[in-house]
């Protein structure tokens, strides 16, 4: 009888215990939420070492468990590179689209067929070229498909959403935006097979 | 000395290159480090020897150009360019843009008000006029047609070709003078052409086709004729047009 007692209890603290450490992940599943979707500075997300700071060393376990709510919302955190910075400390964590939307979908989010298009032939066309271009020539071949007036002022907005970068030889090179989004293997060989 | 010559040509090789605007398998290494070595044995003066050291740097970076190339190359994302920009005259913008949403995951990402955004939305406010004066003119207000991406794109064809007319026309009017005055070359018979003339105008500014300026209280307008790179303004101006006639 008392050993039944016994395992009762024993029962009893480890389904508590189990409760608590629920509560415990579902806390800090909230914390990452909030510190990954609210944009607080320039740059989404968040970096590596707030996230550890405000998560604890366990907080890939918790980026796990969040990615696996996330699946069914056809969203998922990942990690991209800092490009200024080596230290991986530095690295942030982002949220985005698992999936892909459609042209309707895209239009829905502000985007026009041609702007996606010159984003297509401006990233292709870099990788292609390693990665950098005289935006000279950026220029000359988007003018061919989207027109001379479009082309110059659609360059600075990739500019300045993050989508690409110029430097001050007016060399243009694929931004951290561009980076984080877009899968470049697959764009390319999709352009090729296109 | 003309092996100093020699020496900057190399330098100035070398740039291309960093540049990307010479292929880095194009430099004769052989010959520019038999120049180099010529030059060391005539070297007197430190910046003699400062030229000879920033000339084999800059060689010793097209080395590394080489070899990043060559791994670019046996990598699955290597393409030529010039096959890519032969594809990407082939095909349509749809077909592309297509492509492109295929492999494109954007960020999520919420914005939130903060003290400094409600206190900037609130000195925007605070400055707009009441509505209720303004309703005494009465407009014969539609409400917008959706167009198609399509006919978008026709209308867009459209604009671009009335650009180039009123930009031509603008030339034209400055040959003498240089500059135009904005009112002066906006403002036909009738207000509707009047409002055309200042919405295509303004494109023309915006992509910098033509400079927008004040001088002595009044506005200018210049075109630019050679245009290379388009300079925008921080912030943008809007000149009302009265629709009451004898006010333009």
């Amino acid at each position: 009888m008392r050993i039944q007692l016994l395992a009762f209890q024993f029962q009893l603290k480890r389904g508590s215990f189990k409760l608590e450490r629920e509560k415990f992940y579902s806390n800090k599943i909230k914390t990452a939420v909030h510190l990954i979707f609210f944009k607080r500075g320039k740059k989404p997300g968040v970096k590596e070492w707030e996230l550890k700071e405000k998560l604890g060393k366990n907080y890939i376990e918790v980026l796990n468990q969040l990615n696996e709510f996330l699946k069914e919302l056809d969203l998922e955190v990942v990690k991209i590179k800092d490009e200024f910075s080596p230290e991986e400390s530095e690295d942030r964590y982002i949220a985005r689209l698992k999936g892909s939307l459609n042209l309707a979908e895209a239009k829905l989010c502000g985007w026009r067929i041609d702007n996606l298009a010159a984003l297509a032939i401006s990233l292709s066309y870099l990788i292609s070229n390693q990665g950098k271009v005289l935006r000279k020539e950026l220029e000359k071949l988007l003018e061919e498909k989207i027109g001379k007036w479009k082309t110059s002022s659609l360059i600075d907005s990739f500019i300045k959403t993050g989508y690409l970068n110029e430097d001050e030889e007016k060399v243009i090179s694929i931004g951290w935006r561009a980076k984080a989004e877009v899968d470049l293997k697959e764009l390319m060989k999709n352009i090729i097979e296109a | 000395m003309k092996a100093k010559k020699a020496v900057l040509d190399i330098l100035k090789t070398c740039k291309a290159v960093e540049e990307r605007r010479l292929n880095p398998f194009l430099i004769d290494f052989q010959s520019s480090i038999k120049i180099l070595r010529e030059y060391l044995a005539s070297c007197k003066t430190l910046n003699d020897y400062c030229l000879d050291a920033k000339a084999l740097n800059a060689l010793s970076k097209v080395v590394e150009f080489q070899n990043a190339q060559l791994i670019f190359q046996s990598s699955k994302l290597y393409v030529n360019p010039e096959a890519l920009k032969k594809k990407v005259y082939s095909s349509s913008l749809e077909v592309l843009a297509k492509a492109f949403l295929e492999n494109w995951h954007p960020i999520v990402e919420l914005e939130q008000l903060t003290i400094q955004s409600i206190i900037n939305g609130l000195i925007y406010w605070r400055k707009i006029s009441f509505y209720q004066k303004h309703k005494a003119v009465k407009s014969n207000f539609e409400y917008p047609t959706i167009i198609e991406e399509k006919q978008a794109l026709k209308e867009s064809e459209k604009l671009s070709s009335l650009m180039v007319k009123l930009w031509r026309e603008m030339i034209e009017l400055t040959s003498k003078d240089e500059k135009i005055d904005y009112w002066v070359f906006i403002s036909k018979n009738d207000f509707s052409t009047t409002v055309k003339r200042a919405y295509i105008t303004s494109f023309l500014i915006t992509y910098g086709y033509a400079s927008l300026i004040t001088c002595e209280n009044k506005l200018y307008l210049i075109p630019n004729r050679n245009i290379e790179k388009i300079n925008y303004e921080d912030s943008t101006v809007s000149f009302p047009i009265s629709i009451k006639k004898g006010k333009l």
